[in-house]
This record gives structure tokens, C-alpha cells and sequence, in this order.
């Protein structure tokens, strides 16, 4: 009955558009780091989705200290937002004493923009959430 | 000034702290090394605070890479957390969604170093006198050595080359996962044998419906690809990182270097 393939195609439809919908946000997060990658006092940025990942950071020799310093943000922020019931991460600002880290979660990818600390990071933060 | 009326004097300064600053919910103070100092009501060194002393502590240890921690403002769907660094110890404040952090931070960056200041004047340094309940958190072990050793027991027989070309067959069900390379070091370390998250390998296997991945493919993005065994990453540090470790001898076959991504997936052996 054509009803019925109809419906079965209904069915299988959502997940491929979802899984489209969420490359998409993927690539357009890509383009807009990228941009903001250009930005002067940006030092670079991390983006992990679920299967893919993004680098690109000025100094190489420091790529494994900031990928590690940007799962352990996400994981204490969780940790310390769960504990005292704030529910989900919109963002975090991580301050050190030479440069700062901008961190959000967009859909299911994590994004960490690493930049000086004279850089505003509100603005990038409204560039990367800005539809 | 004995340790309770020190105790006293800085649950008060945080009172005051949160009595001046609209929106602070909680707060507490605790050192690099864990210790909590002290709350601003009874029911501040609780479990939760315990429990979110010990994770902060993890990522003050990283803060390294960024010259150390000085603030850290996480935005909550229902509040925020701000902390700041004073010396050697840090101010932790629960926030509701709209406090102001901005005259927050310059009333804890100016008010609290003062307190602390007036406050090791007259009873000396917070180290010699041990302030408030002092409440040490549980060290979280390394257990980096423990895992140097099984890695040098597993050496049994060093293999000299990567595997290639063998009757194994990539599953295309499974999609590839990016990962960020690490150099794995070392005069016992095997050459044929990578080390990924177990998380997943575990995701892999599920997907695979098998026992265990004990081979990935990894491709390197200048076309190079090797076969190589694989086992869970030992490394605590390291662990749950998105990191594949993989051998020098490997990482110059795959002409890759520490800190580029890689696609690793997973291959079955063809019975």
C-alpha cells in the first residue's frame, strides 16, 4: 500500500535529516572558527563532535596541554553545574594568568577558543551563537 | 588567634561577601591543595562541596598550559559558578542567573584579598596556623608508575614492524573517529600496538557486535595509513581526552607528528 512505504519512509527520513542537520552545524561552526581563528589575539581553538574533531592551534608544541585542559574544563564544569543542580554548560570562561579560554557546547560539539587576554571573548561568543 | 575564631572570621567575610553581592547563593574557599577552608553557612562543607573541591582541583592542576588559574566563570542554564584566585587559594560562589559578575568580581578581587591579608597580619601565614575545619579531600592517584609497569610487562615479544596488508576487512558500518595523535615514547614501548580511549573502544565493539577491537586502521591525512593492534589508553591523564598514542616508529611511517588528528576505525580479521 503506497500509505504505508510512505510512512515507513517518514520513519527513516528524521534520523538522516538530523544526522545532515548536525554536519551542517559542524562545517558552520568550522567556517566561523576559522574566521574568528584570523581575529588578532586569537591563539586558536579545539572542536570535537561526536566522531569528528577540529584543531588548529598556533603553537603545535601546545596542542596536547590545551586539549587536555579543555576536556577537563568541560568535565569539572558539568561535574560542579550537576552538584549544585544548574543544569547544562552555556559557557565558560576559563582565565589563566597568560591567556584565557572560551569554551561552549552548540548541539552535540564542544568548542574551545583559546586567545589573549585582551581579546573580548563576548563577542566571539555571540559570533559562534548567533544564528 | 586561635583556628576557630579564624575559622569564624572567614565564614564572615564570605557572609559579608554574599550579603554585598546580590545573587551569591553559596560560596566556599579552598587551597591548591584541596583543603577547604571554610563556608558561608553550615551547610557549605557538604558532600557537594567536598565532591566539586576535588573536581575543580583537577582542572587548577591543568591551568598550567595557561600559566595558572586566576577566574573561571561557568554559565549554568540555572546560575552560574565564578571562582577566583587569591594567592594561593581560590573563592568558589554559586550565582543565580542574573547576579552581576562583574561587581561581584571587584568586590571579591578587592574586599577578600584584604580580609586575607588583615587576617595572616595578625595570626601569621594560613600555613603555619591551619585555619578552619580543615577538610583534606581524597587524593585522586595517578597511578601513572602502576601503569608504566603492566606497560613494560606486556613486552614480552617487541615486534618490529607494523602489520600491513593482511586479509582484514574495515567494517563500513562503522564510522571512523577523529582523534588527536600523542607521541607513545619509550625503548619497550611496542611498536605495533596503539593505545585509544576505552570508551571507545567500548562504542566499537558494541557497534561491531564483537567481544573486542584489538586492530584499528589509522589514516593519516596525507593519505598514509597503517594497521595496528590496539589497547585502552593507561595513562589516567590522558584518559577520555579524544587521544590516540601512538609509537614514534608508527608516527614517522605515518609521516605524523604530536598534536595532529588522525581517522582511526576499527577492523575485524577475516575468519
Amino acid at each position: 500500500m503506497p500509505k504505508k512505504k510512505a510512512l515507513q519512509v517518514e520513519v527513516e527520513e528524521p534520523e538522516d535529516v538530523k544526522a545532515e542537520v548536525k554536519e551542517d552545524i559542524g562545517a558552520d561552526l568550522r567556517v566561523t572558527l576559522e574566521n574568528i581563528n584570523t581575529k588578532k589575539g586569537v591563539i586558536g581553538y579545539i572542536l570535537r563532535g561526536p566522531t569528528s574533531a577540529s584543531v588548529d592551534i598556533k603553537d603545535p608544541s601546545k596542542i596536547i596541554d590545551y586539549a587536555v585542559l579543555s576536556a577537563t574544563t568541560f568535565e569539572s564544569s558539568e561535574s560542579l553545574l550537576h552538584l549544585f543542580g544548574l543544569n547544562k554548560i552555556r559557557s565558560v570562561v576559563v582565565e589563566g594568568k597568560d591567556m584565557k579560554i572560551l569554551c561552549l557546547t552548540i548541539s552535540d560539539h564542544r568548542l574551545s577558543v583559546f586567545m589573549e587576554k585582551t581579546v573580548d571573548h563576548n563577542s566571539i561568543y555571540k559570533k559562534l551563537t548567533s544564528p | 588567634m586561635n583556628e576557630e575564631v579564624y575559622a569564624i572570621a572567614l565564614k564572615s567575610a564570605l557572609t559579608e561577601i554574599q550579603n554585598a553581592c546580590e545573587g551569591i547563593k553559596w560560596s566556599f574557599i579552598f587551597t591548591k591543595d584541596g583543603t577547604i577552608i571554610s563556608g558561608n553557612d553550615d551547610k557549605a562543607i557538604g558532600p557537594e562541596i567536598t565532591k566539586a573541591a576535588s573536581s575543580f582541583q583537577s582542572l587548577t592542576e591543568k591551568a598550567g598550559a595557561v600559566g595558572g588559574l586566576d577566574q573561571l566563570l561557568i554559565n549554568g542554564d540555572k546560575g552560574k559558578v565564578h571562582v577566583s584566585s587569591i594567592d594561593d587559594i581560590y573563592l568558589v560562589s554559586g550565582t543565580s542567573k542574573k547576579a552581576d559578575i562583574t561587581y561581584m568580581r571587584s568586590i571579591t578581587s578587592v574586599v577578600f584579598p584584604t580580609i586575607m591579608r588583615v587576617l595572616e597580619n595578625i595570626s601569621g601565614s594560613i600555613g603555619e596556623v591551619g585555619p578552619t575545619p580543615l577538610k583534606p579531600l581524597l587524593s585522586k592517584p595517578l597511578e601513572e608508575e602502576a601503569a608504566e609497569v603492566e606497560e613494560e610487562e606486556e613486552l614480552d615479544e617487541p615486534t618490529e614492524e607494523i602489520e600491513k596488508a593482511k586479509p582484514v576487512k574495515p567494517l563500513p558500518s562503522v564510522p571512523s573517529q577523529q582523534l588527536i595523535v600523542d607521541k607513545l615514547g619509550g625503548l619497550l614501548v611496542r611498536g605495533d600496538t596503539v593505545q585509544v580511549d576505552s570508551e571507545v573502544l567500548k562504542r566499537w565493539s558494541a557497534l561491531l557486535g564483537v567481544k573486542e577491537v584489538s586492530k584499528v586502521e589509522i589514516e593519516a591525512f596525507g593519505g598514509k595509513m597503517a594497521q595496528c593492534k590496539v589497547k585502552t589508553i593507561k595513562d589516567r591523564k590522558l584518559e577520555g581526552r579524544g587521544f590516540i598514542r601512538i609509537p614514534d616508529k608508527t608516527c614517522q611511517m605515518l609521516e605524523i607528528k604530536r598534536g595532529e588528528l588522525v581517522r582511526v576505525k576499527p577492523i575485524v580479521q577475516e575468519k
